[in-house]
């Protein structure tokens, strides 16, 4: 029974431990308390009309944090072919880095006249965010400021499915790695497992 | 004895089956084709399983960049390819992708970035071994979604996962009298974050850990047969030549071969004539199968333009890169900080105060080679060591090579770490996942000695317990966004 015990406290804990226990303590600078309703983001598709000719880039000036990994991406559609000049995409690339981008900015090897259609694909787990805003720079020298504000219904699209098989799997990996423990503990107590 | 293999057979089959469910979890916590190119390998494959012949990345048409822009922040979301790409695919299957890639205007599209010169260098890089295997898998899925055909690939890496574990249970057997320690060694092996990011994405590298380990686990076994044969000899050869049709880096390991030839002909126990002929044997096992890389680009392209492994001139990028470049591409000589589960291009995000622990971990390994080789400590509990005196002073040796080899990479590392890390892009960790076995005998074992004898055997569970937190620890960071509010 205490072999069980042990092993479950080693195993078990070990495992769930750095799951659950790491995600409802502030542990260190940059890991706060996680919310498990965000393991599945959503994707929101925005359009803007440009009302002035010549636009020649776009810039989202992103708040303060909305930019820390991996809160949020954004990839213009419509920009031809647009040239990104600062901002850098994926998850990869989320995960790396280090300072966040306060700015996403994207620069047109072509004027466009108005009314053109430009398409923002919004991607952010964050739920405080509700309006981003955007600068529209034009080729005379104008910036043009709006914001796109967005609805956390129709942005927050969560999978419970996934959801549901990650506890389950973490689950079954402490049952099953407790059991391993103990039965390296049932080797060492029967000869230390010399074979 | 027999209640022990009872025990063991209980413990191997727990672990495997705790690994599976770990590269399970790993497989759904990481977003399709977010792990480094893990797009282009999977359109690589698919090409080969739809057409049954190899992508052409001139090919503008083949995968628009912004494509590929539009699926990485999409998460688990479906979503499509470039139509032209599959234009065998069924017309409900086309034209759902169809409807999916409508808010991308053709005229949009970036330039794919690979050039006609990286055909060639590509085939270098990736070989086609790891293609064709997964393209045949890979056909039985092609009528399912999205979804679908990505896990499958990524099973395959699962696969390659569980091959690499098995062999080092069976390292940990060769070299250890203890069952425990090599039940713990595996389990460290199996559960390093690495070993766990590669094993549950679409990338061929995961394929090199499994055939590196596999040649490291026949090299050692060679070595420890009391009279060994050219059959292993042969066996070993043509191992790393399969390897090699998967990862040029393969080729590494024919030195470390040659290197244990010669040991067993030093001992005695393989005649010099038979050692020339094994050293032969094995040299042309492995270059006949290394040599049809260059005639496949022949034959393709019709000239070796590109067929060269290494890509890298020192007059071009100036010597600073060159040793740069050239420490990224020697597979044992990376940046320490990757090897605690860095992934591609991607710095371990851990803080500061889990990496400098990590530092201290490797510090106490080196410090105790260190101590190993000044005392001559006799090594108890290694197969190969026996109380015959040259037999220990052989084992001394062998130590101080590996002490050189990996500890001075460390050392370097530890260097690079501190001048470079913090001003250039890091270089990619995963190529210290071809080495996971030998590196990771290196750590544990260090650590193990500087416990009493009577608590090693607790030493070695404590260690695999450690290892698994940490491999929790690195999936909770990537299952989990950080917030920086």
């Amino acid at each position: 029974m205490k072999r069980v015990l042990l092993a479950a406290f080693l195993g078990g804990g070990s495992v769930l431990l750095f799951f659950l226990g790491m995600g409802l303590l502030p542990v260190t600078d940059g890991f706060q308390r996680y919310d498990w309703r965000r393991l599945e983001p959503g994707v929101l598709t925005v359009t803007l009309e440009t009302s002035l000719s010549g636009l020649s880039g776009v810039d989202l000036i992103l708040p303060e944090g909305a930019n820390s990994a991996p809160a949020l991406s954004v990839l213009p559609i419509g920009i031809d072919p647009g040239e990104m000049t600062s901002a850098r995409m994926g998850w990869v690339d989320r995960m790396t880095r280090r300072e966040p981008t306060a700015e996403y900015r994207w620069q047109m090897q072509e004027d466009f006249p108005p009314g053109h259609e430009l398409t923002l694909l919004l991607y952010t787990p964050r739920e405080d965010l509700q309006m981003i805003p955007v600068r529209l720079r034009y080729s005379k020298g104008m910036i043009e400021t709006i914001g796109i504000a967005f609805d956390r219904a129709d942005f927050y699209t969560p999978v419970p499915s996934a959801f549901l098989f990650r506890i389950i799997s973490i689950i079954a990996l402490a049952f099953l790695w407790s059991f391993f423990i103990f039965s390296l503990l049932s080797l060492l107590d029967s000869g230390e497992g010399s074979q | 004895m027999n209640e022990n293999k009872a025990l063991v057979r209980r413990a191997l089959l727990l672990l495997f089956s705790a690994v599976i469910v770990n590269q399970l979890l790993w497989i759904t916590a990481a977003p399709p084709f977010q792990a480094p190119d893990e797009i282009k390998h999977f359109i690589a494959v698919e090409y080969l399983a739809q057409k049954g012949e190899w992508p052409d990345w001139r090919d503008r048409s083949l995968l628009s960049r912004e494509a590929v822009l539009t699926l990485e922040p999409m998460g688990w979301n479906a979503t499509a390819f470039e139509p032209l790409f599959h234009r065998s695919y069924a017309p409900s299957i086309l034209e759902r992708d169809r409807i999916a890639l409508e808010s991308i205007p053709s005229a949009s599209r970036f330039q794919h970035e690979t050039t006609a010169g990286d055909l060639g260098s590509d085939s270098w890089r990736y070989p086609p071994l790891y293609y064709e295997a997964a393209a045949l898998f890979q056909r039985l899925f092609l009528g399912e979604s999205l979804f679908v055909r990505v896990t499958a690939l990524r099973l395959v890496s699962l696969l390659f996962a569980l091959g690499t574990a098995a062999f080092a249970y069976w390292t940990g057997r060769i070299l250890f009298r203890n069952v425990l320690w090599a039940l713990s060694f595996t389990a460290i092996v199996a559960f390093h974050p690495l070993l766990s990011f590669m094993g549950s994405v679409i990338n061929p590298e995961i394929g090199l850990y499994f055939f590196f380990s596999g040649a490291v686990a026949i090299g050692l076994s060679f070595y420890h047969k009391a009279l060994p044969e050219n059959s292993d000899v042969l066996l070993l050869g043509l191992w790393i030549g399969l390897g090699c049709l998967l990862k040029p880096t393969m080729i590494a390991l024919l030195p470390w071969s040659l290197l244990i030839v010669l040991l067993v002909m030093s001992e005695g126990r393989l005649p010099l004539k038979k050692a020339a002929s094994a050293g032969a044997v094995l040299l042309f096992s492995s270059g006949i199968l290394i040599a049809l890389i260059p005639l496949r680009n022949l034959l393709i392209m019709g000239n070796l333009k590109g067929y060269a492994p290494f890509e890298i001139h020192p007059l071009s990028i100036g010597p600073m890169e060159f040793l740069r470049q050239l420490n990224d591409w020697i597979p044992f000589s990376s940046q320490f900080s990757q090897f605690w589960g860095v992934f591609g291009w991607m710095d371990t995000p851990v803080p500061k105060t889990v990496r400098y622990a990590l530092f201290g971990v490797c510090v106490l390994a080196i410090f105790s080679w260190v101590r190993m080789i000044l005392l001559c400590d006799p090594q108890e509990g290694m197969r190969s060591v026996t109380g015959n005196r040259s037999s220990r002073w052989r084992m001394i040796g062998l130590m101080a090579l590996a002490f050189l080899f990996y500890g001075g990479t460390l050392i370097a590392s530890f260097y690079t770490y501190y001048r470079e890390t913090q001003h250039y892009m890091t270089t990619q960790g995963r190529h210290w996942g071809a080495a996971l076995v030998p590196l990771t005998f290196f750590l544990v074992w260090g650590l193990v000695r500087l416990f009493p004898a009577s608590w090693r055997d607790r030493a070695w569970i404590g260690l695999a317990i450690l290892m698994t937190a940490y491999s929790s620890y690195c999936l909770w960071i990537i299952v989990l966004p950080r917030y920086v509010l």
